[in-house]
């Protein structure tokens, strides 16, 4: 179970606290007994619904105005000459 | 009644100062206990406002309004209750909220919900829960509990909600209010921050039916911004509509499933229908028990992939800067989601991964089709079908929160209409024990006009509307 | 025999908007994060909506490059985190369940073969960073600006039927005639085409070099991977699935630093994108509509202007010459001697200095006008040479420079003579030489050349000088 819970923290990337860990263990082995109650209906000539809405819509090529340098950055905690900065892309 | 209201402010009748200060005053002498705003906007800005808006005019002119904290409001602190975004400020309106500014509604404040709307009693926010009006020992239901709980308090009188598998209608239920979860597609998500994209709607909430229906008529339209909205617009407001000779349909499993209290008030209701002259018959939704699993996997899927954005790179909480992304990420999601958020995460991310999601997410989606199937033949015979909203009186606070699968199963009622795309609407039962008790009624897609119109019809049996809790 | 496969992203740079949203398209140089919405910056609360022309081009490249083309338009989100992502997921499409590419199964013919083409997606371009110190390695942080985030892609995969480096090159130089002619893209833009290049040989596996900039690096990528390879075989080395980086200064790959986990992008259809259906009818319309294709064109340019096929072929290859070849057609009418021109001295010289057709400056006028002067004699062959540049970086006016740099061609028979005089007898050896080698009265005539500015008739010069050794 641990095996899964790290492998769902690398997937998500979502640090947990070790209290957490053990805890979202736990729940996920339940919640996912939960899940499998599907697995009692025999679905094979079902069509999956993926959209509730039959047909999306388009738009015109047209441009509106965009946020302001100042908007766009405005809830930016790090920034540097108008650039937003982000962590490093270096390493694994 | 709100369109009183507007008149009155309109003519002089009503001062605006008067008019606001009536708020605060409960509001400073109650929401301490109560806690259901996350942020309440300054009285003076709010009177200037209110002085404003009559002067322009609109529908809602001069009328305070509480908006869920997960609905964009520009220059206004936008939270979802989570520690995530406590300091987010959007930059820009959501769709609904610039259609209410249109009309004249002013923003009171932001009302707290469960984080992330991912709960069903409000227990979940950062910012604290939020207490029942009606006991304080209780939640007020959730995730929009805040709006709910405000409008009992008699705090504000117009709120908006959102609903994915009932995060309008419980609240509504457990707070004597009334709720709309509209159809699916006519009411614009632009603005919303998702939590699952193709189930959620943002939705009216009031204390009477006529106010529902005026508040649906503001926000509902097609918005060019929203792929998912559909040509529609309310030319009207919705006017009453009489349950004799309609076909109401009971459905029977989900009120014997029902804790007693609950199945007392609502036979008594569904008996005083009989009498109006309405066709009652009990009946029953195919694959109703596959409902829950399905909706709560699709819901985890979508939300795994809406709140895959939080990372601080943008906005949002951003303790840690060094390390790489995937360090830098980890740490500051670790730290700014609360512990249900990070599960429908984590669980969202698993269904959706390779080998699992035909297993899961794809089955999930049939289910989906086999439950609107189902509805479709039942609309083909009943014109309403009722049921009791929430299975259970309003639980007490802790009660649910720390067993996930138990606080899921609070869902069990109103969950189906969120996967079928359809209408369902909130509103008040009874009181058991001086706790609310809410009637759910579903209709056809595209008949929420109609579900109003019966609920203005319905309330006249009730007689509980405009209810206010009795706080000390 | 190499297996050769590619991945070309394409700018929709004609398009006026963003892909998603309606941000204007027009992000190079500008400001950072000047040109950003909610939706495009990934702002909590903020939904796509597809832009109609993108769609209009995908489907014109579909049908261009001879591909099935999808019931409805569908899009999948494409989960990875990374800096320059705002939404951490890339609206993109794929081949599954409930979702598919908007295009698929199509061909495109070069010479000798058809190389197949997998499948056409639309997607979005995620942000752009700045490594402050320049390299990935060292910067300790990234700058990013996403003036250039939700920008429309078009991703264009072929099957590795590609068999070598020039196949490669003829493909990608087909593949952009055909987005210009369709305006779909400004190919001469920075950044307009990229590859993802795909290379194995036999008894290795497939290794994939990304993010190649230009047809020129395409080749040489190629050339070099298959070399690499080859020679790590022969070494007994393992040639294993790997992704590699291009280093077009050093003419190298190299592998990436990241370690290349197997990515799970968790595809699932976009609950925020609804099907758009692509009706019988659309796909008519826009067939109607579409612009004149490069194979129909060079049928027409044979046609229309007597021109050889392979003329016309290679005019075509770049729209902006082929277009200014027919601008000029209009006012020159000897189209054999105009295509001659086009081809030889104006296309080599901007092939010398790398210049593409479209930064040309000449226009249609001075071309025309040029080759009327040279028809009436007024200058010659060579100053036609000598004058292109001028006319070629400053779009300058013909008669204009002739008149100030005396260039009109010297024919005075008197004052010719004389310098053929002068010049027979400064070098005597050459003028025996000459007699018998006709090679060596070019070089007289060279000779003749430089001391007249190259303004001498060279035809004329070459009779006098025969004349004057007597052969």
């Amino acid at each position: 179970m641990s095996d899964l819970v790290d492998k769902l923290q690398r997937l998500s990337l979502i640090d947990l606290k070790e209290e957490e860990k053990e805890r979202i263990g736990r729940d996920v082995q339940k919640i996912l007994q939960f899940f499998n109650k599907i697995n009692e209906l025999d679905l094979s000539n079902v069509e999956p619904l993926f959209h509730p809405i039959s047909q999306g819509k388009l738009r015109k090529d047209v441009a509106q105005s965009s946020l302001t340098q100042g908007e766009a950055l405005s809830n930016v905690k790090r920034k540097e000459n108008g650039f937003i900065v982000g962590p490093s892309t270096y390493g694994d | 009644m709100i369109s009183q209201v507007v008149k009155d402010l309109k003519e002089g009748r009503l001062d605006p100062e008067e008019y606001v200060e009536r708020y605060y005053d409960r509001i400073s002498k109650f929401e301490k206990k109560i806690n259901s705003f996350i942020t309440l906007r300054s009285k003076e800005e709010v009177i200037s406002d209110v002085k404003e808006s009559i002067k322009r005019g609109g529908r809602l002119a001069g009328v305070l309004i509480g908006i869920k904290d997960a609905i964009s409001t520009k220059g206004i602190r936008t939270t979802c209750a989570s520690k995530m975004l406590e300091d987010y400020v959007p930059p820009f309106d959501a769709t609904v909220v610039e259609k209410l500014k249109r009309e004249g509604a002013v923003i009171l404040g932001k009302t707290n919900m469960d984080e992330f709307a991912m709960g069903s009693t409000t227990e979940t926010s950062y910012f604290g829960p939020t207490r029942n009006p009606w006991d304080l020992e209780r939640t007020p239901g959730g995730s929009s509990g805040g709006s709910g709980a405000a409008l009992a308090a008699g705090f504000v009188d117009l709120a908006l909600g959102t609903d994915t598998g009932g995060s309008i209608r419980a609240p509504a239920a457990f707070t004597a209010t009334f709720g709309l979860k509209p159809s699916y597609g006519t009411v614009s998500r632009y603005g919303l921050v998702a939590y699952a994209n193709s189930l959620e709607q943002i939705g009216p909430m009031s204390k009477n039916a006529e106010d529902l229906g005026l508040l649906y008529s503001i926000i509902a339209g097609d918005d060019p911004r929203d792929a998912t909205t559909i040509p529609y617009e309310v030319k009207e407001v919705p006017s009453e509509i009489s349950v004799n000779g309609l076909k109401v349909g009971v459905l029977k499993d989900i009120l014997e499933a029902s804790e007693e209290p609950v199945k007392g008030i609502i036979n008594r209701i569904i008996d005083k229908l009989s009498s109006e002259g309405a066709v009652v018959e009990e009946t029953k939704l195919g694959y109703a028990e596959y409902a829950l699993p399905a909706y709560y996997i699709i819901a985890m899927s979508e939300a795994s992939s809406n709140l895959a954005r939080y990372d601080g790179v943008r906005y949002g909480y951003s303790k840690y800067g060094d390390g790489n992304w995937k360090e830098t990420f980890s740490k500051n999601r670790g730290d700014g989601f609360g512990l249900e958020v990070k599960r429908r995460i984590m669980l969202g991310s698993f269904i959706l991964s390779a080998g699992y999601y035909d297993q899961y997410y794809v089955k999930a989606l049939k289910v989906r089709r086999l439950i609107k199937n189902s509805l479709d033949q039942l609309f083909a015979k009943f014109d309403v079908l009722v049921s009791p909203t929430m299975p259970i009186l309003p639980p007490k606070l802790g009660e649910m929160v720390d067993d996930p699968v138990k606080m899921y199963a609070m869902d069990v009622n109103t969950v189906i209409a969120n996967l079928a795309a359809i209408p369902a609407l909130s509103m008040p039962a009874g009181f058991y024990n001086n706790l609310p008790v809410g009637l759910q009624l579903m209709g056809r897609y595209l008949s929420d006009t109609f579900l109003v119109g019966i609920s203005m019809f319905v309330e006249k049996l009730t007689k509980i509307y405009d209810a206010t809790a009795p706080l000390q | 025999m190499p297996k050769i496969g590619l991945e070309v992203h394409v700018h929709l740079n004609t398009l006026k908007t963003k892909l998603f949203c309606s941000c204007s398209s027009d992000y190079i140089n500008k400001d950072p994060n000047t040109n950003t919405c909610p939706v495009c910056l990934g702002l909590p609360g903020a939904i796509p909506v597809l832009n109609e022309k993108a769609l209009t081009y995908a489907i014109m490249v579909a049908l261009a490059l001879n591909c099935e083309i999808a019931p409805a338009l569908v899009f999948s989100r494409k989960h990875y985190f990374y800096p320059d992502m705002s939404k951490n997921y890339q609206i993109s499409q794929y081949d599954g369940p409930g979702s598919m590419a908007v295009a698929k199964s199509g061909v495109l013919e070069i010479t000798n073969k058809k190389i197949r083409i997998r499948r056409i997606n639309i997607e979005e371009d995620p942000a752009k960073i700045i490594y402050p110190t320049g390299s990935m390695l060292t910067s300790k942080y990234t700058l990013l600006d996403y003036n250039r985030s939700g920008i429309g892609l078009l991703e264009i995969v072929t099957e590795p039927d590609i068999e070598s480096p020039k196949e490669a090159r003829e493909f990608l130089e087909k593949l952009r005639s055909i987005l210009e002619h369709l305006g779909v893209c400004n190919c001469d833009m920075e950044g307009a085409m990229r590859a993802d290049v795909n290379v194995s040989v036999e008894g290795g596996e497939r290794v994939e070099v990304k993010n190649v900039g230009s047809i020129k690096d395409v080749e040489n990528a190629i050339k070099y991977e298959i070399a690499r390879q080859k020679a790590a075989i022969i070494q007994g080395l393992k040639v294993e699935r790997e992704t590699r980086h291009w280093d077009s200064e050093r003419g190298i790959s190299v592998p990436t630093r990241t370690k290349e986990t197997d990515e799970d992008y968790r595809y699932f259809p976009d609950p925020d994108l609804p099907p758009y259906p692509i009706s019988k009818d659309l796909i008519k319309k826009i067939t109607a509509e579409m612009p004149e294709l490069p194979d129909a064109r060079v049928k027409r340019l044979v046609e229309q202007y007597g021109i050889s096929r392979k003329e016309a072929s290679i005019l075509v290859m770049d729209k902006a010459l082929a277009d200014f070849y027919e601008n000029t057609a209009k006012l020159y009418k000897d189209y054999k001697k105009l295509a001659n021109l086009i081809l030889n001295d104006y296309l080599r010289w901007l092939n010398d200095k790398n210049i593409r057709a479209s930064e040309s400056r000449a226009t249609p006028e001075a071309i025309a006008k040029l080759l009327s002067l040279l028809d009436k004699g007024v200058i010659t062959i060579k100053i036609v040479k000598e004058v292109l540049p001028e006319i070629v970086l400053k779009g300058a006016d013909p008669d204009q420079l002739i008149k100030e740099s005396q260039l009109t061609a010297i024919r005075d028979l008197e004052y010719l003579e004389k310098v053929v005089e002068e010049v027979i007898k400064e070098d005597k050896d050459a003028a025996e030489a000459a007699k018998n080698d006709p090679k060596v009265i070019n070089f007289l005539v060279g000779k003749v050349m430089k001391r007249t500015g190259k303004r001498a008739d060279p035809q004329l010069t070459n009779e006098l000088i025969r004349k004057k050794l007597g052969v």
